[in-house]
């Protein structure tokens, strides 16, 4: 971690303290903590009111988020304003968010009314982007005829559902490619993930190394070591997914490498993310299972982050029809290469 | 948009050109029917007449100093020609262990005179070496091994035995770890040393496999004498040495790319395959690229001089069980076979399936491994 990520990272921390219960369907005060520290414009420009700061700032800040497991609309509110940036459209105050659908789904804007699921923060939130194989369009939520059913996702995150007219939707012209919007955010998930993956192996190493049982630290059982390398060798394997996408992502953003190198990392991400909630877990004993052990601020932000941004299994499936279709040279070449 | 403002090629196409070298030779080799690719060809592809055509290429000992008949490239370079011929499934048996670790290990340890005794064979596709580590009560524990070497005048004398010695039965020399000392620790008093195949006094039994093979076998040592200048390195410092071997023997991509032309197969199964193995593939994908990733920086780890031990182990770890999960996914996509020849019962899965038993074992078994990485882990 270079000095300005250790920087924000300890900010976080701090802003993080006591802040990480799941926030049970309400907008986290950290957000105002996070907007006025200025931390939610990092990775904007400053002529439309963000931080400034590059793609590699924005990933660290994300890989802080997910270490202190930070519930807010960071991630959303800085994709759907960067790519309003990108395209010269005024972003209303307020939250912003998006709604990523599957890439071979299209909005179908003809006529009535058009439901959205889960959709992120919507209650809180003044506009939504929609990404969608039909491109990118602007939802103004604030019209009375939106409908909002609110709900949460597994970590009490606002999850809602969204029902607006037709015309409440409009395209956003000159906006990145639904590409490079689809990676950002995939990429963003998958820092997140992995910063949450890291947090919830410190714990679980820390645990078995001063937890005693048979006279001896945990950790001097070998099946406890085990698991225990296997949970590292996950997390080594997320990170360097995590490098390798950004190393794409910042040489171009939509490219057909890069978006592979990003299905990959979310891929990897996820489901690590599964295998280190579940071993995490069974390390830590009934301790684990507890309200009052922080074990379960890690773990249910690992089980509802693991399908952000497009689920696991959408990710491995476009990944693996992308491979199908070009081909062996491709693979090697293209999806693969470090 | 900073999106569109930078096109062209991926940010690390480094040493593209020996990858094209690579490509067209083994493609040549290939339609010549000089060599059928095959799984685990780094241990069961021998064929020193294709070695030979690489040291003739200077493919061999790439990243050793120039004095020595090296190129003085760097251990990203040799990834790119190793990860090419095992993408291919040449037959790179011969060579695999003198160019991947034994010839590096004489450079960090060896005397000048062993250095030019040996280094130049290797790189010339001359001498091909087999690994005397592993005994019959020393596998996993390697540190517990007994055969024992004896200071007499202008040399040693070894006596004991070694167990699934890939290739000696083709060696011409070998990499030996003997007892020289006791000391209180089993890992103390070891010692490192090069010898001839034909010395008198080693002979070299088979252990056919469970796929009909052999490449394992079992030497058997009767007061073989191996002269002094064959010491490698120090006397009783053979273990530090030997764990930094490791890293060489461990990080790289035949750790993962043992079952590629099942993976090479399976790529076009699925695209004209009647069960959807998308998500399965992707996954596998997402591993492949991730595995190269990380041999990349194991390759750079070692091109700064470090010895990534652990890096290595967990390469290992991770990729021998893509190597395996390749198999089953593979198995998966071929289950439509009543509805067409059965590709199940092809050579290539069938090769690649009972040999893989032997992926997770060699070179460290994945428990060995795991405990490796979590001893790191341990306050």
């Amino acid at each position: 971690m270079d000095e300005t990520s250790a920087a924000v990272d300890s900010l976080i921390a701090d802003l993080a303290k006591g802040a990480q219960e799941p926030p049970a369907g309400d907008l986290p005060a950290i957000w105002t903590s996070l907007e006025d520290l200025g931390l939610a414009g990092v990775g904007l420009a400053e002529d439309v009111g963000g931080s400034g700061g590059d793609l590699t700032d924005l990933i660290a800040l994300a890989e802080s988020v997910g270490r202190h497991v930070v519930s807010s609309p960071l991630l959303e509110n800085g994709i759907a304003r960067w790519a309003l940036g990108e395209a010269n459209v005024p972003a209303p105050p307020g939250v912003c968010t998006v709604s990523m659908l599957a890439p071979d789904v299209v909005l179908n804007l003809g006529g009535g009314t058009v439901d959205l699921f889960e959709v992120p923060w919507a209650r809180h939130a003044a506009v939504l982007l929609v990404v969608s194989a039909s491109g990118v369009h602007l939802v103004d939520l604030r019209r009375e005829s939106v409908r909002i059913v609110p709900r949460v996702n597994e970590a009490g995150e606002e999850r809602d559902d969204v029902t607006f007219n037709c015309d409440a939707a409009v395209v956003v012209a000159s906006a990145p490619s639904v590409a490079a919007i689809r990676n950002r955010l995939a990429l963003l998930w998958a820092a997140v993930l992995a910063g949450t993956i890291e947090s919830a192996y410190g714990l679980t190493r820390d645990y078995v190394n001063g937890r005693e049982q048979f006279g001896a630290p945990l950790v001097r059982i070998p099946a406890v070591a085990g698991l225990l390398a296997t949970v590292k060798a996950e997390l080594v394997q997320v990170e360097a997914g995590l490098q390798r996408a950004k190393d794409h992502a910042l040489h171009r953003l939509d490219s057909a490498e890069t978006t592979a190198a990003v299905a990959a990392a979310r891929v990897t991400a996820a489901r690590a993310a599964t295998v280190a909630a579940r071993l995490a877990h069974q390390l830590h004993g009934g301790m684990g299972i507890t309200a009052e052990y922080p074990l379960h601020l890690y773990t249910s932000r690992l089980w509802a982050w693991r399908d952000e941004a497009g689920s696991e299994h959408q990710w491995a499936t476009s990944l693996g029809g992308a491979a199908a279709g070009l081909g062996e040279d491709a693979v090697w070449d293209v999806l693969t290469s470090p | 948009m900073s999106s569109s403002n930078a096109v062209g090629a991926a940010p690390r196409d480094e040493h593209v050109n020996l990858r094209r070298e690579v490509r067209a030779l083994v493609e040549t080799w290939r339609q010549q029917g000089r060599y059928q690719p095959r799984s685990d060809s780094w241990l069961r592809g021998f064929d020193p007449a294709f070695s030979k055509e690489l040291a003739r290429r200077g493919l061999i000992g790439i990243t050793w100093p120039t004095d020595v008949g090296g190129r003085g490239l760097s251990n990203t370079a040799r990834l790119a020609v190793t990860e090419e011929l095992l993408r291919a499934g040449a037959p790179v048996a011969a060579h695999w262990v003198g160019d991947r670790q034994i010839g590096p290990a004489i450079i960090r340890h060896g005397s000048e005179t062993l250095r030019k005794e040996i280094l130049p064979g290797i790189v010339a596709a001359d001498y091909v070496f087999c690994l005397g580590m592993s005994e019959p009560e020393a596998g996993s524990d390697l540190a517990s091994l007994r055969t024992t070497a004896t200071k007499v005048d202008g040399g040693w004398v070894i006596k004991g035995r070694k167990i699934w010695t890939s290739g000696a039965h083709h060696a011409t020399h070998m990499y030996l770890l003997a007892r020289t000392s006791r000391g209180e620790k089993k890992q103390s008093g070891l010692t490192e040393f090069i010898l001839d195949m034909d010395t008198s006094g080693i002979s070299v039994s088979p252990i056919v496999d469970l796929a009909g093979e052999h490449h394992f076998n079992e030497v058997l040592f009767e007061d073989a004498f191996v002269p002094d200048g064959r010491v490698l390195g120090s006397i009783d410092n053979g273990w530090a040495q030997v764990v930094e071997q490791l890293s060489f023997e461990r990080g790289g991509p035949e750790r993962f790319l043992s079952t590629y032309p099942v993976f090479a197969e399976l790529l076009d199964v699925a695209r004209d395959g009647v069960i959807d193995v998308r998500a399965d593939l992707g996954h596998l994908v997402a591993r492949l690229a991730t595995l190269r990733q990380l041999a990349w920086q194991v390759a750079r780890a070692l091109d700064a001089g470090e010895a990534p031990v652990q890096q290595a182990a967990t390469l290992k770890y991770l990729g021998n069980a893509f190597e395996h999960d390749v198999l089953e996914v593979a198995r998966k996509a071929y289950s439509d076979s009543g509805l067409r020849p059965g590709r199940l019962r092809n050579d290539g899965f069938r090769q690649a399936l009972l040999a893989s038993p032997g992926y997770s074992i060699r070179g460290g078994a994945a428990e060995v491994l795991l405990s490796l990485i979590a001893r790191q882990e341990v306050k």
